[in-house]
């Protein structure tokens, strides 16, 4: 097996690898995210077996894909100058002599946003803190996939879906959970957003007013 | 009739450290200086406040593991070994001072007092759980205690694993109900740190609130037509305020805010260092390694060098303090009046900040907060003091928006938790969590010795995902230290779980490490048995 996660503050005594295909990926902040990848036994050998190196391949939902070259001991990487608000999957190739073949994907991950939405679409729906929250899908056994998309403009449009259709649509499904209880929605034009002015100069330590 | 609303937030929060098997760990010390210097100076001024029948209401976490750290009998005598300890010393510093260098005796018989108040609270009123005066507050109404993850562990790297993040929310709605008899209305997600779809998780253990960095809620979709000065809700449910950016500068900027002003206490400079080594040792660590004892004599003074500083003098500093707490009260009011009328319901200014800042690194802080309360009870009426609760009691209608991915650190998302010098945790910390998931599934859990080892495993797991060993890391503070716990921790929980599966539990391993790690009493492990 590869030398697998040895960095910076560790020793031996944890394990250089878990030996499971896994390939995850983090948001770092809009433009950057991070992965990790570990293989199974049998995957580390076709990989030895190809004497590949690695293809690692960026894809956004729109867009090119990235491709990155990097040595088969690579087991992590940082992707840097990426798109905010973006989803992203990571798909990790064998590169040999044959061409390219599959070994490892992550699921979807967002970049995060870094300036406000466009979206000006106003909602509102009523909600009594006082009334408890009925039980989620998840209590009963069932469970966002991992497949999920952690994106706040996919959960909005998933929730509007399904209010809009007065129907759920399958799971992960905000409005499973919200059309329940909360006591009405309404939809109102389009407005702007409130900020202060950055005019708006906060008095001075000095300017106090008089105790 | 006021204008809009002002909620004071305070985050308290320190990382589980407890060692039974040293008689004086270092690390210890965070806790007991900040019960001294902060919990109990704001424990003073909330009765305080209650005593002279100021109305105000304010948010305060208290994280799970401060509060397992403030309900153990361990480190409450430890605590008031520690006291005793500055209690004596104060007493020498007020004969050593007495005749030659009146200011600062004036001085030691200050820190005299605050430690003598101190231990008065701590063993007389509330027989060293503390937690019962914010329990006391709470129920008096005047402060809304929220709960944080189990273990302050950064939700946003969690989000591949709901178990974990399930985890982190369940234990920590449980533990805040054993200790506050009730169950947490809100939660102050870990260093602010939230994802899309996060919420859910809030939600499904009631939680109704919870709080993001300005940039959490601006950046949300669609866009807030409030901006932040009033929450929005998730499709689960769970509505998210957001941190206000002036309220905060004003006291967090190291430029701008308030504790740089050359008359409040200057926090480097303690007679841990400054004493001769002979006079100091009994008051220093047993080994001779000098620290801060929370005794400190003089003022900020200038940008000068920490060698020339003039004393502190206590009178000009609180009134220092009496004059900041006025200038952010006079804030307050024009920008709630520059937001009146633009919105169709009262503003809320939302100003969190960690409690820690205030007494410990800000020795004034308290008094500010103090004198900022009364000012706004009685010398204005333009705002009033609310809290997230009340505000959503009062207004129940607000826009749908789902917040960006966010976190208060530095640059306003992940990096703090993850980069090259921590990044190395995760995949141990990830592959621990699908471990655990086998654990609470596993056959013979029902066994008295089985499910205990389960437990156990799961509770130090909990302890490695904690924010603050990759926060420690990352600002270079005590790596070592931070670098070893996770170590620590993945290795009992690997050598655990090797035993249950193998069907080998060592009992006397189990029960070190219980009595060690003795978080969570009543620990469940079942949120990791709950993945699809």
């Amino acid at each position: 097996m590869p030398r697998s996660f040895i960095r910076k503050g560790e020793d031996s005594m944890l394990p250089f690898s878990y030996n499971k295909d896994r390939c995850r990926m983090y948001p770092v902040n809009p433009g950057t995210l991070y992965a990790y990848w570990d293989y199974s036994s049998d995957t580390w050998q076709r990989l030895e077996r190809i004497g590949a190196e690695l293809a690692v391949y960026l894809v956004p939902d729109k867009g090119p894909e990235e491709r990155h070259l990097m040595s088969r001991e690579i087991k992590s990487y940082y992707f840097k100058g990426l798109r905010e608000a973006t989803p992203y999957r990571l798909r990790i190739m064998a590169r040999g002599d044959q061409g390219e073949e599959f070994l490892l994907e992550s699921s979807i991950v967002a970049t995060p946003a870094g300036h406000p939405s466009e979206d000006s679409t106003v909602v509102y729906a009523s909600l009594r803190i006082d009334e408890p929250l009925p039980e989620s899908e998840s209590k009963s056994g069932k469970d966002f996939e991992e497949e999920t998309i952690h994106d706040s403009r996919y959960y909005f449009e998933a929730f509007l879906k399904g209010t809009q259709k007065g129907k759920t649509v399958g799971s992960p499904e905000p409005a499973a959970m919200i059309s329940e209880h909360f006591s009405h929605v309404t939809f109102k034009p389009e407005a702007e957003p409130l900020h202060l002015p950055s005019s708006f100069d906060l008095a001075k330590k000095s300017n106090h007013r008089d105790r | 009739m006021t204008k809009g609303y002002v909620s004071l937030v305070l985050h308290a929060h320190l990382p589980f450290i407890r060692h039974p098997e040293h008689e004086d760990h270092l690390e210890e010390r965070w806790l007991f200086e900040a019960i001294t210097e902060t919990y109990l100076p704001l424990l003073h001024i909330y009765l305080g406040l209650m005593y002279d029948r100021v109305p105000f209401r304010m948010t305060m976490s208290i994280t799970p593991p401060l509060a397992n750290m403030l309900s153990d009998s361990l480190l409450q005598e430890r605590y008031v070994r520690h006291l005793d300890n500055l209690l004596d010393l104060s007493e020498k510093e007020m004969e050593r001072t007495r005749k030659k260098e009146p200011q600062i005796h004036e001085l030691a018989v200050m820190y005299n007092h605050i430690f003598t108040s101190c231990r008065k609270t701590f063993v007389d009123r509330y027989g060293g759980n503390i937690l019962q005066g914010f329990k006391e507050v709470q129920d008096a109404g005047h402060l809304e205690i929220i709960t944080c993850g189990a273990t302050h562990g950064f939700l946003p790297l969690m989000q591949h694993q709901p178990s974990s993040v399930r985890a982190q929310i369940r234990t920590a709605a449980g533990d805040y109900e054993r200790h506050f008899g009730r169950r947490p209305q809100g939660i102050w997600l870990p260093e602010c740190g939230y994802y899309p779809g996060l919420d859910k998780y809030l939600a499904e253990e009631g939680i109704r609130f919870f709080i993001v960095d300005t940039h959490g809620v601006e950046y949300a979709v669609p866009r807030p037509v409030n901006g932040v000065f009033a929450p929005i809700y998730c499709p689960s449910g769970a509505a998210a305020f957001a941190r206000d950016r002036d309220s905060s500068k004003q006291v967090w900027s190291s430029k701008e805010g308030y504790p740089g002003d050359y008359d409040y206490r200057e926090f480097y400079r303690d007679v841990g260092f400054d004493l001769p080594f002979e006079y100091i040792k009994n008051h220093i660590h047993p080994d001779g390694i000098r620290l801060n004892t929370g005794m400190k004599y003089y003022r900020i003074t200038g940008r000068g060098d920490l060698g020339n500083l003039e004393i502190y003098n206590r009178q000009n500093a609180l009134e220092k303090a009496a004059s900041h707490a006025g200038n952010f009260m006079f804030n307050r009011e024009k920008q709630v009046e520059w937001l009146d009328g633009q919105m169709d319901r009262k503003p809320i200014i939302l100003a969190p900040y960690d409690a820690e800042l205030f007494g410990h690194w800000w020795f004034e802080g308290p008094e500010f907060l103090d004198f900022f309360i009364r000012k706004t009870a009685f010398d204005q009426n333009t705002y009033e003091l609310t809290t997230p609760r009340h505000y959503l009691e009062e207004y129940p209608q607000n826009q749908l928006a789902v917040p960006a991915a966010s976190s208060w650190g530095d640059k306003g998302y992940y990096e703090v938790w993850l980069n090259g010098n921590v990044d190395w945790m995760y995949p141990h910390l990830h592959a621990a969590v699908e471990k655990m998931e086998e654990l609470a599934r596993h056959p013979r859990r029902g066994e008295e010795i089985v499910g205990r080892a389960i437990r156990q495993a799961g509770r130090e797991l909990l302890l490695a995902q904690s924010s603050d060993w990759a926060f420690i890391v990352t600002t270079q503070t005590a790596v070592d230290y931070a670098n070893q716990r996770v170590h620590d921790h993945m290795e009992r929980f690997n050598r655990l779980y090797d035993q249950i599966q193998q069907g080998t539990i060592d009992p006397d391993f189990l029960s070190d490490i219980e009595a060690k790690d003795n978080i969570f009493p009543n620990f469940d492990p079942g949120a990791y048995a709950l993945t699809s």
